[in-house]
């Protein structure tokens, strides 16, 4: 069976040009890179049950791209996401790191 | 990819209930979360707690549940954490590019959504004497 994370994987390895990136904290000996993405599990939850059986799971995924020159030139994560079959949910702007200087963005995906 | 599914709230065949039975849908609701205000409040604080690998405490002293309100054919409260009182909330709930989320406003209100609603609103029905 694919895992979640297999398909997250799977998606943002389409991402053209490439761009780093790995399971939130993303781990890096050294400076981080100036843009790379961050996935993170929020939460799978049951949606629909029958005969006590489990039918359908949703999980809602978090990409965070982060980025040192601002959020104007960004990889297409909607286009990997979208392709590999998420549904599109919130998105926000996070606060820039006053200790890496990296601003962000979370983008918030659904699989059924 | 096609769409796999949708995501619903699984009240629809209650709520017919209380529309066959002849009930006010808007003070049923107006009820049920006046009365499960403190509970909503308490869950967020449980998902906090569980999912907070240190705990300060300054989180918690944001969380907020607001009373219930109306806006045309809305009910409903408000819930969350007042980043404006404090930013930890915000880095806890969505991270940082050196700390992972610990997530426990969305994972909550999912929670809301898929289970606790249901078994809040069958309790309703039950105590008002509907079949459930």
């Amino acid at each position: 069976m694919t895992t979640i994370y297999e398909r997250v994987t799977t998606a943002l390895n389409t991402l053209s040009p490439a761009v780093p990136f790995a399971m939130a904290p993303y781990k890096s000996i050294g400076e981080l890179p100036d843009k790379y993405l961050a996935y993170q599990l929020i939460t799978g939850a049951q949606e629909q049950s029958a005969d006590d059986s489990e039918t359908q799971r949703s999980y809602l995924i978090q990409v965070s791209t982060f980025s040192r020159s601002g959020l104007i030139s960004l990889p297409n994560v909607d286009g990997a996401m979208l392709a590999a079959g998420f549904q599109k949910s919130n998105e926000r702007q996070l606060p820039q790191d006053q200790q890496t200087g990296h601003y962000g963005l979370a983008q918030d995906y659904i699989y059924l | 990819m096609a769409t796999h599914g949708r995501l619903t709230w699984n009240l629809d065949d209650y709520l017919e209930q209380f529309v066959k039975a002849e009930e006010d849908v808007d003070q049923v609701v107006t009820d049920l979360l006046k009365e499960n205000r403190p509970y909503v409040g308490g869950l967020l604080y449980n998902y906090l707690r569980k999912t907070s690998e240190s705990w300060t405490g300054a989180t918690a002293k944001t969380i907020f549940v607001s009373p219930v309100q109306k806006e045309g054919n809305y009910i409903f409260i408000e819930a969350g954490a007042d980043t404006t009182k404090d930013p930890a909330g915000w880095y806890k709930e969505f991270g940082r590019p050196k700390q992972a989320a610990e997530p426990f406003l969305r994972p909550t209100f999912i929670f809301l959504r898929t289970k606790e609603l249901r078994r809040l609103m069958k309790k309703v029905m039950e105590n008002m004497g509907l079949p459930t």
